[in-house]
């Protein structure tokens, strides 16, 4: 005879507090990356050194949300769906940390400015920054919502963050194939745009656990069509 | 009956090996593990219905665990492979249980012969009172006529060794089978079913009495035990079915009160991805 109950009350708050967590992690994140752009349009100093110091509590933050998991695994010994979402937050924690990585990557190349201008009013390096951080907020409301379906149209965006990089990479080699002194500065924007690329790749990585998570199986979802003899 | 190879040298057990020619002491039934198959099997207590319909294999090599709340008629499922079932009046069975393919519910088969070919071993350890660790695992030996002298007492050296036990017994031989601690007196009623050489091992919530430590050293031998038998295993601990078993079957009661198989697949296909949300609430400790 089953008898319907109210439930695992409390490992289902604990769950719901892990998900918060990860949220929190997001948006620190995601203020990073916005942070980090606003100080290089101004080559801003301190702003760039508050970044790469706040850097420390998000990796702080993302080990107390391991901790947390770990604990639930340990005590409440999950299965099925609840040892999934378990896993996919280890692993979406893990990315965005590192997106928070490419943040202070950012902010340290304002710091390496030390005086000299931008090569270059900034264009293509915020928009893609606005994409990635689009698709990041979009994949944690996925992770939520436990949206398979959302989670692969977040992913297939890449490409626009691909197609942006390559844009970018092109016309700083113009900048400097037309003048060889503005090699350093160009090469420091091409890794601002190489660490908005990555981020946007974790991204997907996230959406790819969103999905693993529904459905049990881990797929690839970001085979890039412009790696294909672009 | 061929005569079985000499086990392989690995961490395990070792059995003293078999001399060529040598004939399984058990008659009947296929030699090694057996496959066990019900279909569409339903059992009733008098007029009440207590499964309906289930269908499931058992694989020999494997240990498959049946899962489910109190109630689900998992014990009655498994007490129908060995004729168990119908020991209590106004007990019937309707379907098919298949050992090796042959129906042991056909007319002419011999209840007592499936329960030796089809080994059972309960919650709690119930060793033989009155008698010591070597008459117990003698018993059934001796009550069938399998073995005397030397031979029994090879035998049930033989199966002391399979059940783990034989290092911690084997000077006291003579002692009550009571004398043991709880894990050791379950351990020697595996022995006592593993004397007459059965084809499939049932137990039905075998470590549920016992502490941790001891549950573990069962789930141990289970593991070692699984290449030469076809084990079932009935038990409410998810975890332990989980570490346990090869393969799952869920059973749920429904508001009619009798018990169907929910799903039944690879345990570690089960307990990450089940396909039914009834299998799921279960595993995930939702509804108990």
């Amino acid at each position: 005879m089953a008898t319907a109950w109210t439930g695992r009350a409390g490992f289902d708050r604990a769950l719901r507090e892990l998900e918060d967590e990860v949220l929190v992690l997001g948006s620190m994140v995601d203020k990073a990356i916005e942070r980090s752009m606003e100080a290089l349009k101004r080559l801003d100093m301190p702003a760039a050194r508050e970044i790469v110091q706040n850097d420390l509590i998000i990796n702080e933050k993302r080990f107390q949300i391991e901790e947390q998991a770990i604990l639930l695994i340990a005590t409440q010994q999950p299965m099925a769906g609840d040892l999934r979402r378990i896993v996919a937050v280890l692993n979406i924690v893990t990315e965005l940390e590192r997106i928070g990585d490419y943040a202070a990557g950012t902010a340290r190349i304002v710091l390496r400015h030390a005086g000299q201008p931008l090569l270059k009013p900034l264009i293509d390096l915020p928009r893609m920054a606005d994409k990635a951080r689009d698709m990041l907020r979009r994949s944690l409301e996925a992770f939520v919502e436990r949206d398979a379906a959302a989670a692969k149209r977040i992913a297939a965006e890449d490409d626009e963050v691909d197609a942006l990089y390559n844009q970018v990479y092109r016309e700083l080699l113009t900048y400097v194939l037309s003048d060889p002194r503005t090699m350093d500065r160009a090469t420091w924007l091409l890794w601002v745009s190489h660490n908005l690329e990555r981020s946007a790749d974790r991204v997907t990585n996230i959406c790819e656990r969103v999905v693993y998570e529904v459905s049990g199986t881990m797929e690839e979802l970001n085979v890039s069509r412009l790696e294909e003899g672009a | 009956m061929a005569p079985m190879a000499p086990m392989a040298q690995t961490t395990k057990i070792t059995l003293p090996a078999r001399a060529a020619g040598e004939q399984r002491t058990a008659p009947a039934g296929g030699a090694g593990a057996a496959t066990m198959a019900v279909e569409q099997l339903s059992a009733w207590y008098g007029a009440r219905q207590a499964i309906r319909e289930v269908s499931l294999e058992f694989r020999p090599g494997l240990v498959t665990a049946i899962i489910g709340p109190s109630g689900c008629g998992k014990s009655t499922l498994i007490r129908c492979l060995n004729r168990l079932h119908e020991v209590v009046p106004g007990a019937r069975v309707a379907g098919r249980v298949r050992l090796n393919g042959e129906d042991i519910y056909a007319p002419g088969v011999d209840p007592v012969l499936i329960r030796r070919r089809v080994g059972m071993v309960f919650q709690r350890p119930n060793p033989f009172p009155t008698m010591s660790i070597f008459d117990n695992v003698a018993a059934g030996l001796r009550l069938n006529g399998l073995a005397r002298g030397y031979e029994l007492e090879r035998l049930v050296e033989r199966s002391l060794q399979q059940a783990a036990l034989w290092e911690e017994v084997k000077d006291k031989l003579r002692q009550p089978g009571t004398a043991l601690s709880g894990g050791q007196q379950q351990r020697l009623c595996i022995a006592r079913a593993l004397a007459v050489e059965p084809e499939v091992l049932l137990l039905d919530e075998p470590t549920t009495a016992l502490d941790p430590i001891a549950t573990l050293k069962i789930e141990e031998l289970l593991r070692q035990l699984k290449d030469d038998y076809t084990i079932v295993i009935v038990t409410h601990n998810m975890q332990q079915a989980a570490r346990v078993s090869d393969y799952t079957a869920f059973m749920l009661a429904g508001s009619d009160r009798v018990g169907e198989l929910v799903e039944t697949g690879p345990t570690r296909q089960l307990f990450t991805t089940p396909r039914d949300p009834r299998t799921e609430a279960y595993i995930t400790g939702r509804f108990g």
